[in-house]
């Protein structure tokens, strides 16, 4: 029943909703200097993460783990060097955070944003060649070439911006965690 | 140690809100998925999208890495191309072999981004001079996966107006490797003798892919 078309599309609605709440919340943090309406916005919205951000984020990490799991062992479609690079970041980051949740270590957002931003930073420049190749050169491999799109959902949304999507959404809920720990409660 | 941000434990409802919460954006989710993809867009049969050509002779070395200016550099040169026996996507015979013509042979991949600017940019060069007479272009649609994007590579061609011939490589892309193919786009170009002239890996501006024709017509 659940064939490729439908968890595509499911992986999709997900990486929306993670780009609006990462968008959301980065809009209400800059408002917030100027507006004290948005000021009162950002502290509900934090406050009712508080506690809750390590599970948020180790839940995120790990559908993103289960999602591209799916799409190599279920859909077969296998992962190129630089998919390869986004898991190595991806797949640690979902057991850390959980640990980290269940034990309650706030100080693991200091390795959980190495780790996110080297993701990210990984996941940008693949989407970025593959909506521009020739950056990476005038030729493909035969096997799995990076530049290439497996597909792409409302004509924008690749396997590697939704793993950027993800780990932007992780930074975004360390960042408040980072806040929660240091405001009081 | 530094402990988390503590969660309001004194409000058990507040655990079982947010849980809630989530779940029920996880579980729209797959809902609308479920219900937007309908009956999904990934059935294409794969009716003829692979081949199973028949390649006869020597393989060919593979190719260097960059022998664009230097085609005497490349161990293929002056030698028989492999002779292929094949067939289009329509099951249609379509052969390479060392038949007194000359010839340019390009292998593209449907899943390839470089081959998918290649391909429309050979054929309208080709729609606005008619190429070189005296070479015959014939294309290679190998490495074709289902799985990979721009599937089928049969609709690929046929939306770019492809007019020549084509033949469809087999899984083990027997043609591609047999020519030495190391990367996609590739091109081989051979002589009325059926010797290798030159071969380029990657894209092939039209001007090199114009002297590279002519330069197998003149060999």
């Amino acid at each position: 029943m659940l064939d490729l078309a439908t968890m595509k599309l499911f992986f999709a609605l997900l990486t929306v909703v993670a780009n609006i709440a990462v968008i959301g919340y980065i809009g209400v943090a800059l408002g917030s200097r100027r507006s004290l309406r948005l000021r009162e916005i950002r502290n509900q919205i934090e406050d009712v993460l508080r506690g809750y951000e390590l599970w948020f984020g180790a839940a995120v990490a790990g559908f993103a783990t289960l999602g591209s799991l799916y799409l190599s062992e279920t859909a077969n479609l296998i992962p190129c060097t630089l998919c390869w690079y986004q898991r190595i970041a991806m797949y640690p980051l979902a057991l850390i955070l959980a640990i980290a949740a269940f034990r309650r270590e706030g100080m693991i957002r200091i390795y959980a944003n190495v780790i996110a931003a080297v993701g990210a930073a990984i996941a940008a420049y693949h989407y970025l060649i593959q909506w521009f190749p020739n950056l990476e050169g005038t030729s493909c491999t035969t096997s799995v070439p990076c530049t290439a799109f497996y597909f792409r959902v409302w004509d924008f949304i690749s396997i590697p911006y939704m793993a950027l999507s993800a780990f932007l959404l992780v930074l975004v809920l360390m960042v408040v965690l980072r806040r929660n720990e240091s405001a009081p409660t | 140690m530094t402990v988390s941000s503590s969660p309001q434990e004194s409000n058990p409802n507040r655990s079982k809100l947010i849980a809630a919460a989530a779940f029920a954006v996880v579980a729209i989710a797959l809902v609308l998925a479920v219900v937007l993809s309908g009956s999904g867009d990934d059935e294409t049969a794969a009716v003829a999208e692979v081949g199973t050509p028949t390649v006869t002779g020597n393989p060919l070395p593979e190719v260097p890495n960059s022998n664009v200016g230097d085609a005497a550099s490349d161990p293929a040169y002056g030698l028989p191309i492999p002779e292929v026996r094949g067939q289009d996507f329509a099951g249609e015979p379509v052969d390479i072999l060392r038949n007194g013509n000359a010839k340019a042979l390009l292998f593209v991949s449907h899943g390839c981004p470089h081959c998918q600017d290649e391909l429309p940019e050979v054929q309208s060069w080709l729609n606005e001079t008619g190429g070189v007479a005296g070479v015959e272009i014939i294309a290679v649609s190998t490495s074709a996966r289902q799985v990979s994007g721009n599937w089928p590579p049969s609709e690929w061609f046929a939306r770019e107006n492809w007019t020549s011939p084509v033949i469809a490589d087999d899984e083990e892309l027997s043609v591609f490797f047999g020519y030495g193919g190391t990367v996609i786009p590739y091109w081989v170009f051979v002589d009325a003798d059926g010797n290798v002239t030159r071969r380029i890996s990657g894209r092939l501006d039209v001007s090199l892919l114009e002297l590279a024709m002519l330069e197998a017509l003149t060999s």
